[in-house]
C-alpha cells in the first residue's frame, strides 16, 4: 500500500512538473526578446513529445496561467451594419444575434483572432491573417443570409480605452474604437 | 457534549468529495446559459462557416467535428446532434451534483469538454483549461460516497495535488504580470476593467482613471497575492489571509470584469483547496441538563471527572 502511494505521489509530482514546464515556455515566450536571448528550443522539444502534449492538453495544463500578463490586450469587437434594398435606414448590430451572457462572451474571446489585424506586418504568419479574413468573410456572408439584407458591413474595431498617462496628461476620458478591418457582403435579399 | 474531531485525511476527503459537485453545478448552469446560443456557436448554419472553424482546431485531441466524423451515419454535425450532446453534458454535470458514478461521470465530462472547448479552441477561454484540470482531478481522486472515517492517504495526496496545482495557477500568473511593466505602474489593470465583458455589475467609471495611485497600488496588490499564495501552506493564520484575499480578487474579477463563471469555479477551487479541508467539524453542543457542567460526563473520549479525581471526594480518615 505505501509503494502504491508513493507511485501516486510521484505521477503527481510528475503531473506539477509538466504545469510547470508549459508555464515557464510560456513566460519564456512572451518575454522581450533581446539580441542575447536564446530560443527554449529543449522546452519546447519536451513539451512536443506526443505523450508528454497529448497528457497535457487532456488535463487542461497545456496552456499557461499568464492571464493579463504580462500585459494586457486589446478586446475586440464587431460592429454589423444592415442595409435593406427599399429602405434608406441602416440596422447597426453590436454582435451577431447571440442571445446569452455566457454566449457573447465566448464570442467575444473568440475575436481575439483579430489580433493579427494590429501587428500583421511583424510577427505574426501570414496564413493567420489569411484565416482571420476568411472568418470575418464568412461571418458577413452568414450575415447576409440570416438577416436577408441586401448589403451588410462586418467592421471589427479594437477598444482603446485611454490610458493612466494620457487622463493625466490631457484630462481626455474619450474611448477610442479604431477599425481593424472592414468586410462588405452583397445578398440578393429573399422574401421571407 | 463534543463529539470527536475528524482527522486530517476525513476532511481532505471531504474537499474532494465536494470538488465534483461544486464544479458540475457550476458547468451545468454554464451549459444552460449557453445552450440557446449553441445553433449558432456550433450548428451547421452557425456564425462561422465550420470548415473554417475546424482549420483553427489544434493537431491533437478530438474535436466534436472528429466526433462527428467519427460515427459513420452522422459525418456532419447536425443542430441535432450538438443538442443532444448539449444534453449529455448537462446530465453529467448533474450526475457529478447528486454523486452518482463520480469517477465515470468525471471521465465522461473530460472527454466531452475536451472536444466541445479544448480540442476545438474557438469558443473557448481561460476558465476551460482550468475546468478541465478540475475535471481530471475529480476522476483521480474522488473519495468514494461514504465517509469511512478510515484514514485515507489517497485523499490527502489528492489534496495535495489540488492545492500543488493551485499554487502553480497563482505563481506563475503573479510572475507574468511581474515580468510586465504596465502591472507596475498601473496600466495594465486600468486597461483590464475598462474591457469588461458583456454585464459587468460593477462597472468602473473612466473617472476612476484620475487616481492613478489606486491602480498602481491595486496592481502591486494583485501581483503581490499572487506570488505569496504559497504561504498558504505554512499555517492556519497565513491559509487563511490567503484564502480570503484570493476570493476577494475573484470577487474583485466577477463584479467589475463580469467574468462570474472563471470567478466562480476559482473560488470554488480555493475553498476545496484552502477551506473545506481545514474546516473545524467538531462542535460543542450544550445540552440543557448540561449547563451546570457537573450533571453528565462528557462523551468526547475522555473519561468522566469522577475518574480523572476531579469532583471526587477525599474520605477523612
Amino acid at each position: 500500500m505505501r509503494g502504491q502511494h508513493l507511485f501516486v505521489l510521484t505521477l503527481v509530482f510528475l503531473h506539477l512538473g509538466i504545469s510547470i514546464l508549459h508555464n515557464v515556455q510560456q513566460l519564456h515566450s512572451t518575454a522581450p526578446q533581446t539580441a542575447d536571448s536564446r530560443p527554449a528550443t529543449g522546452l519546447v522539444w519536451l513539451q512536443q513529445l506526443p505523450l508528454l502534449s497529448h497528457y497535457a492538453q487532456f488535463t487542461g495544463i497545456h496552456g499557461g496561467y499568464g492571464f493579463f500578463g504580462p500585459s494586457v490586450g486589446s478586446t475586440f469587437h464587431t460592429r454589423i451594419q444592415l442595409s435593406f434594398s427599399g429602405a434608406e435606414e441602416i440596422l447597426t448590430l453590436p454582435d451577431p444575434g447571440l442571445r446569452s451572457r455566457a454566449g457573447k462572451l465566448r464570442y467575444s474571446s473568440f475575436l481575439d483572432l483579430n489580433e493579427v489585424f494590429i501587428d500583421q506586418d511583424t510577427v505574426r504568419p501570414t496564413s493567420d491573417l489569411n484565416l482571420a479574413k476568411a472568418i470575418m468573410r464568412s461571418l458577413a456572408k452568414r450575415m447576409t443570409d440570416s438577416y436577408g439584407a441586401s448589403v451588410v458591413d462586418v467592421s471589427i474595431l479594437a477598444k482603446s480605452p485611454p490610458s493612466l498617462s494620457s487622463i493625466r496628461e490631457t484630462g481626455s476620458l474619450q474611448v477610442r474604437y479604431i477599425q481593424l478591418f472592414d468586410q462588405r457582403c452583397y445578398h440578393e435579399a429573399t422574401q421571407r | 457534549m463534543k463529539l470527536p474531531s475528524v482527522s486530517q485525511a476525513t476532511q481532505a476527503a471531504n474537499a474532494l468529495r465536494s470538488l465534483p459537485r461544486g464544479i458540475g453545478l457550476l458547468l451545468a448552469i454554464e451549459m444552460i446559459q449557453l445552450w440557446i446560443d449553441l445553433p449558432l456557436l456550433y450548428g451547421p448554419n452557425g456564425l462561422i462557416e465550420p470548415a473554417l472553424l475546424h482549420l483553427r482546431q489544434r493537431p491533437i485531441g478530438w474535436s466534436i467535428y472528429d466526433l462527428t466524423d467519427a460515427i459513420p451515419y452522422l459525418q456532419t454535425l447536425t443542430l441535432p446532434t450538438v443538442h443532444l450532446l448539449a444534453v449529455l453534458y448537462i446530465g453529467l454535470c448533474l450526475a457529478l451534483v447528486f454523486e452518482l458514478q463520480v469517477r465515470l461521470s468525471s471521465l465522461l465530462l473530460l472527454f466531452l469538454h475536451q472536444a466541445l472547448f479544448i480540442a476545438d479552441p474557438n469558443w473557448a477561454y481561460g476558465v476551460d483549461y482550468l475546468v478541465q484540470t478540475g475535471l481530471f482531478f475529480s476522476c483521480c481522486f474522488y473519495p468514494g460516497r461514504l465517509t469511512s472515517g478510515l484514514p485515507n492517504n489517497w485523499a490527502k495526496i489528492g489534496l495535495l495535488a489540488l492545492q500543488g496545482q493551485l499554487t502553480v495557477v497563482y505563481i506563475f500568473g503573479g510572475w507574468s504580470k511581474l515580468m510586465g511593466g504596465s502591472w507596475h505602474n498601473g496600466e495594465a489593470l486600468w486597461k483590464a476593467v475598462q474591457q469588461a465583458y458583456i454585464g459587468s455589475a460593477i462597472p468602473i467609471s473612466l473617472n476612476w482613471g484620475t487616481w492613478p495611485y489606486l491602480w498602481i497600488a491595486a496592481g502591486w496588490a494583485v501581483i503581490l497575492v499572487e506570488l505569496v499564495y504559497p504561504l498558504a501552506w505554512l499555517g492556519k493564520h497565513t491559509r487563511r489571509c490567503i484564502w480570503i484575499a484570493i476570493s476577494g480578487l475573484h470577487a474583485g474579477i466577477a463584479l467589475t470584469m463580469g467574468l462570474y463563471h472563471f470567478a466562480m469555479i476559482m473560488i470554488w477551487y480555493n475553498c476545496c483547496a484552502w477551506y473545506i479541508p481545514y474546516k473545524k467539524l467538531t462542535k460543542s453542543i450544550n445540552l440543557p441538563f448540561e449547563r451546570d457542567g457537573s450533571a453528565i460526563a462528557s462523551t468526547n473520549g475522555s473519561p468522566p471527572p469522577a475518574i480523572q479525581g476531579k469532583g471526587v471526594q477525599k474520605k477523612s480518615k
